[in-house]
């Protein structure tokens, strides 16, 4: 096998859900296959792996990205989070959002929109679809319906008809409001 | 039965995405705690932090990954099939093949191999598969196995395949034809159609849909040092596949034990034994370690099974006052290269056919067809889709011949309770006139969209009527519910029905908790061991909150006996005297007497003549399988919808787009209506992409669009507005009331969408999907028609 | 005829090749020069779909990603021109204020391609290099009278946008020369520039059919007009003729209409699991004639 022959590893470090990674990776390692595969964070899904279906949207830099269209040495340096990691990233960035619940903080707005609309049904495509909503939702925080359709348009689901997760986003929008109301 | 529907109770909703306009209940008086409230599904939690862990995130210790290679052309003899490089690759433990392995046929006709060693027959045709230590190496070898083929003559159309010169798929068989009958009929049609004021017909084509589900098909095989195999499936009926795995391996039943893990979509993909599950534990009792087998995207198409595709072709006549009088249909159905569930659909064809509207005369009869296409399965809805969109069709056409209102045709024709259909289904609650009124009242709401230059817009209704009380598919059509009780107060459901992503576990828990008189969130549920839960025929037809909820209810009731039983020597009233509410047990007369369910439960742990508190039924409800001339009441109760779309369309290009779909649902009681509307609002995407966009294109038997890019599933902005009525006509044989619903948003939409694009343009779509092309294409064809007139 | 296979090459195998991030242009010429089958990846989308599907004999030995390059993805505006460098995500593009005002077809149009989280990744100049005959952005470009700014071994060279595109797949890069920025003119205020796309959904979608139409009205006449097409020929397409007819004839229904005859005349689409030739060559006359009515 001739490309055997071609060297192999690379050196990686980059941060994923607040703690650093280093690993040494094939230049072909996809950030997906990174994720699932070395870091065993089996919470972004695996569905397509041709960026036609969104279902392995994560944030890289608080950005919605496509992570089987990614090279894993191509994030060296950046910030990535994932599904285990989305709810830890919103309290790190809403220092008062604690206190507006006397319920510990676990969840991301969204994740909690999911849970109250029935946003999930089989779930397979949630990880990223929320992903996705949570990335909007950092850039742009009012959104109108037909901007939350927009936003999730790279995330197919064959379960919901997307009535309940469009619900369930504007639900986040709502309680996002009043914590930053809080905040104020 | 149905008493007049009360008003409405509209729900605030947060957004113009969907809306439950309302549930119409005609009992009120019953104050439920659990049932009818919005709860999150029991495994919502492990879904939005993803915890969960579908088949393909199992790891188990020495594992290896299996794949699967499929053959190069759909019709051919294998010449030579040299797997010595592939098995010389480091990594490889070991590759199976036709040539190597005892294995039987299955599958309905048992026409099938999982394994093929000497002809192929479609592109699907799995021809060796490798076990190795990463994906990688498999794949890596599957390239390395050397296969020569020998090109046989193929037939992709069914119609050319019933000529007599066709290449004969099965040679053991006398020709292409599969031996099935599905021949009806009932009074006398010739006459009927003979004295008709109005006699239309039409043939309508119905194309391969996929279930295009996110999480690709997967199965995992280990098997024990005493020979027993352990299944991690995706199947939707554990118990039959057991028995079915059991055959084609050459074990007994009782060697098998079946997982079932979360799944990502099923929709009846799950409803029969495939390759992949027979070659995963095959290749795992080759190499003696647990074998994973992931289909990957394009495999994923290519060979996950499809709903049959067919041609329908009908006629109707019909008084002047347009009442029916007879039908009479013929349905081809391109069964693919071996014989799967999807040529099983005539049955519900026919029950839509013979029962749906009022009829007396029927004839209805198939043709089902090997070809060297793929094959097809259960598909939500399962050959209702297609004979709701030919029979709506041509209540429309009769409609526009008669001269009559198309909402009053059908509301004449209407079934009724009290209804027996020529196949003999007796129609118990039926809401199906206020499915009308409902979705004709709220598809006429205001729009605020402004029609554009070159667009019209239409309204198109159909209505649907399918199985709503278990289907009788199989001999048994039971299920087996046990309640355990814990003496910290957890109720434990161990049901033979299966979650499919549906939310079965959710409703039955409903039911669990309600009967008791327990909090909802007390209740757990397992379902997914054949080794731990009760026999269930399976999960299908929209039959498991009917048929296992009555069998949790029986369950539930059984324990709450024992429960009560127990807690009258500690209460020191009679067991009849007390009931349970929110987890007291109290004395009815005197409710200020109560102790909280877990510490009778405790007691009855801790005591000198101790029992544990287990309650247990079987459900299986007294219907008929169809007889030999396809009558019997199957369903002890029937469910009932109506859609109506708003659409609009460009002549300039075929553009086709909905606004808003209004869809109202005899549910008998929505138990849960989170879920009631998410299979709904489910259930019109998918009726939308089969009605418009998503087609599986074969070419020679070949997919030519094995990808989501050009497999096209509706998108969040394609999707309209929903509006959902619940009408609850309170079944009395179902829990609490409800009857099935699981598919009925899929059943109509596309004969509605059809409708209201004969509405908006004059012109018929007669073939699905009514993509731009082919809409643009028909009023082409009609204009000109018209321009030559 | 007996089909010999060894084994089946469709199947996927995790591709192997080497991995560069150059910090500069002339170390990535260096690279390229070096490694002439090597693969240059900006944003990725269609790169690392290629990477997977295509046949073993095709795979680069080797993967360049630009991206650490300093200057290549800056939108550069000045009086007379608009400069998008190469690596422009189509998110930045959208984003930027002065695209937003003067030429809002482009954002637009980028909003058709692909999806949110795909616009941060995909890049201006990954996409006209990637030369798929459907592409969206191309024809809009050609109708601003684009060019393309070349980088390689030789130095800079500057090639007007309708000579980029060679065929499907194939841009007019020599070897070890890399795509540093596109410009157009500023010069169209008072123009009216439109893209009609013609697709089945509202997402996630390539074109069956694209027109961008860019004109220049002096009362009622035409002064000035570009048509170009897309996905219905080889690569996008100017149509000349097309554009003489409006300035001829002016916005007159017959003028119009002749304009959409050239146009469909010059179309040369084929059919394919998308549409048929037939009804792509018939919506190029629908679209044109969209296109103009709307201008």
């Amino acid at each position: 096998m001739g490309d055997r022959a071609v060297v192999d590893r690379y050196p990686l470090e980059l941060t994923v859900n607040g703690r650093r990674v280093r690993r040494e990776v094939p230049g072909s390692r996809t950030l997906l296959e990174l994720l699932r595969g070395d870091l065993r964070l089996t919470g972004t899904n695996l569905a397509c792996d041709t960026g036609d279906c969104g279902a392995c949207t994560v944030l890289v830099d608080g950005r919605p990205a496509i992570a089987c269209l990614i090279l894993a040495l191509d994030v060296d340096g950046a910030e990535v989070t994932t599904i285990e990691g989305l709810a830890a990233r919103w309290h790190a960035r809403s220092a008062r959002s604690a206190r507006l619940d006397d319920r510990p903080p676990s969840l991301h707005p969204v994740q909690q929109g999911f849970l109250e609309e029935g946003g999930a049904q089989c779930g397979f495509c949630t990880a990223g679809m929320i992903m996705a909503a949570a990335g909007l939702l950092e850039a742009t925080p009012e959104p109108t319906e037909a901007e939350i359709r927009a936003g999730l348009e790279g995330n197919l689901c064959r379960c919901t008809g997307y009535v309940k997760i469009i619900h369930a986003v504007q639900v986040a929008v709502n309680r996002m409001r009043g914590a930053r109301g809080a905040e104020a | 039965m149905s008493g007049s529907p009360g008003p409405p109770e509209p729900r605030e909703t947060a957004g113009g995405a969907g809306a439950l306009v309302g549930t119409t209940a005609s009992d009120r008086s019953p104050r439920f705690r659990v049932i009818g409230t919005r709860v999150a599904k029991l495994d919502a939690v492990e879904k939005v932090t993803g915890a969960v862990q579908y088949l393909p995130d199992l790891e188990l210790p020495g594992m290896v990954w299996g794949k699967i290679l499929r053959t190069r052309v759909p019709h051919a003899r294998i010449t030579r099939l040299d797997t010595t490089r592939a098995e010389a690759l480091p990594g490889v433990l070991g590759v199976v093949t036709g040539r190597n392995v005892e294995q039987h046929p299955f599958g309905y006709a048992k026409d099938h191999l999982a394994l093929k060693g000497d002809v192929v027959r479609c592109i699907r045709d799995e021809v060796a598969a490798v076990a190795a230590e990463t994906e990688e190496i498999a794949e890596e070898a599957c390239r390395l196995i050397d296969v020569e083929y020998e090109e046989l003559p193929a037939v992709f159309d069914p119609e050319a395949a019933l000529r007599p010169e066709a290449p004969r798929i099965h040679p053991q068989f006398p020709g292409n034809l599969v031996n099935f009958t599905y021949k009806f009929t009932a009074g006398d049609v010739d006459r009927a159609f003979r004295e008709a004021d109005a006699v239309v017909e039409g043939t309508y084509r119905l194309n391969y849909v996929t279930t295009a589900c996110l999480g690709t098909m997967a199965a995992i095989a280990q098997w024990d040092p005493r020979g027993n195999l352990t299944m991690w499936s995706m199947t939707q009926i554990p118990f039959l596949y057991q028995h079915d795995l059991a055959e084609a391996l050459g074990v007994s039943g009782d060697r098998i034990r079946v997982i079932q893990p979360p799944v990502g979509g099923n929709f009846g993909r799950g409803l029969d034994l495939y390759p992949i599950d027979i070659i995963a534990a095959l290749l795992a009792r080759h190499v003696g370690r647990p074998v994973k087998i992931v289909f990957d995207r394009e495999e994923e198409f290519v060979a996950s099974p499809t709903r049959e595709p067919c041609v329908f072709t009908l006629r109707t006549a019909a008084r002047a006052d347009g009442t029916l009088l007879a039908r009479d249909a013929r349905v081809l159905i391109d069964n693919g290269a071996y014989v799967s569930w999807g040529s099983t659909t005539p049955y519900v064809m026919m029950t839509t056919l013979a029962g749906f509207y009022r009829c007396p005369n029927i004839r209805f009869d198939t043709a089902i067809v090997y070809t060297n296409n793929v094959y097809s399965g259960s598909m939500r809805g399962y050959g209702n889709l297609e004979s709701t969109f030919a029979v709506e069709a041509q209540m429309d056409d009769l409609a526009e011949r008669l001269g009559l209102d198309r909402l009053e045709i059908r509301r004449r024709n209407a079934n009724r309770p009290g209804d027996v259909t020529p196949q003999g289904l007796r129609i118990t609650s039926c809401g199906l006139l206020e499915c009308f009124d409902a979705v004709a009242r709220d598809i006429r709401r205001p729009v605020d969209r402004p029609l554009r230059p070159g667009w019209t817009r239409g309204i198109g209704y159909a209505g649907m009527f399918h199985v709503g009380g278990g289907a009788r598919v199989y001999r048994s059509d039971g299920c087996g519910a046990i309640v355990k009780l814990d003496d910290f107060g957890k109720v434990t459901l161990i049901t033979g029905a299966s979650e499919i992503g549906q939310g079965s576990e959710t409703v039955l828990a409903m039911i669990v908790a309600e009967e008791l008189g327990i909090p909802f969130g007390r209740v757990e549920v397992v379902n997914n061991d054949t080794a731990i839960k009760p026999w269930d025929v399976g999960v299908h037809a929209s039959r498991t909150t009917f048929i296992a909820g009555n069998a949790a209810l029986l369950a539930a009731r059984d324990v709450k006996r024992q429960l009560l039983v127990l807690a009258a020597s500690q209460l020191e009233e009679p067991a009849e005297a007390l009931d349970i509410e929110d987890g007291l047990v109290y004395v009815t007369a005197a409710p200020q007497r109560r102790l909280p369910y877990e510490k009778v439960v405790r007691a009855g742990h801790f005591r000198e003549d101790g029992r544990i508190l287990i309650g247990q039924a079987f459900y299986d409800p007294p219907t008929q399988m169809l007889d030999k001339d396809f009558r019997g009441n199957v369903s002890v109760t029937y469910g009932f919808a109506a859609q109506a779309a708003l659409v609009e369309a460009e002549e300039a290009t075929g553009k086709v787009e909905v606004l808003r779909v209004a869809s109202a649902h005899d549910v008998g009681r929505a138990l849960n209506p989170v879920g009631c509307e998410g299979q709904i609002e489910g259930g019109i995407h998918m009726g939308l992409g089969y009605c418009l966009t998503e087609e599986l294109r074969l070419r020679d038997g070949r997919v030519l669009n094995p990808g989501f890019l050009d497999y096209k599933l509706l998108t969040a902005p394609d999707m309209p507005e929903i509006l959902i009525t619940l009408i609850e006509t309170v079944d009395e044989a179902g829990p609490f009331g409800a009857k099935g619903l699981g598919e009925a948003g899929t059943i109509p939409i596309s004969a509605a969408v059809a409708n209201a694009v004969k509405d908006a343009t004059g012109v018929r779509i007669t073939e699905l999907p009514m993509t731009p092309e082919r809409v643009y294409r028909a009023i082409r064809v009609a204009r000109t028609a018209e321009a030559a007139t | 005829m007996p089909n010999a296979c060894r084994g089946d090459v469709r199947a996927p195998v995790r591709p192997r090749f080497a991995y560069h991030r150059p910090a500069t242009l002339e170390e990535a010429c260096r690279l390229l020069v070096a490694e002439p089958r090597a693969a240059v990846l900006a944003g990725g989308t269609d790169l690392m779909v290629h990477l997977r599907q295509s046949q073993r004999g095709k795979r680069p030995p080797a993967v360049i990603n630009v991206k650490r390059i300093p200057g290549l993805d800056r939108i550069e505006v000045d009086a007379s021109a608009i400069r998008l460098g190469a690596l422009t995500t189509l998110a930045a593009l959208i984003d930027h204020p002065i695209i937003q005002a003067e030429y809002p077809v482009l954002p637009f149009t980028a909003r058709y391609m692909g999806s949110p989280a795909i616009r941060h990744l995909a890049t201006v100049g990954g996409n006209l290099c990637n030369a798929s005959p459907a592409a969206d952005l191309s024809p809009v470009l050609l109708t601003l009278d684009a060019e393309v700014g070349i980088v390689g071994p030789g130095g800079t060279r500057r090639l007007p946008l309708d000579r980029f595109f060679l065929g499907p797949g194939r841009a007019a890069l020599a070897a070890a020369e890399l795509l540093a920025w596109v410009e157009f003119p500023r010069k169209h205020a008072g123009w009216t520039v439109r893209y009609e796309r013609l697709d089945v959904r509202r997402a996630m979608d390539i074109a069956i059919v694209g027109v961008a139409l860019a004109l220049r009205r002096d009362g009622t006449r035409v002064a000035e007009a570009r048509l170009a097409l897309g996905a219905v020929a080889p690569t996008p397409l100017r149509v000349p003729g097309a554009e003489a007819a409006l300035v001829e004839g002016g916005l007159t229904p017959a003028a119009i209409h002749r304009t959409a005859e050239l146009a469909m005349a010059a179309a040369r689409p084929i059919g394919d699991v998308r549409a048929t030739a037939e009804y792509r060559r018939e919506m190029v006359g629908t679209l044109v004639r969209r296109a103009v009515a709307g201008g």
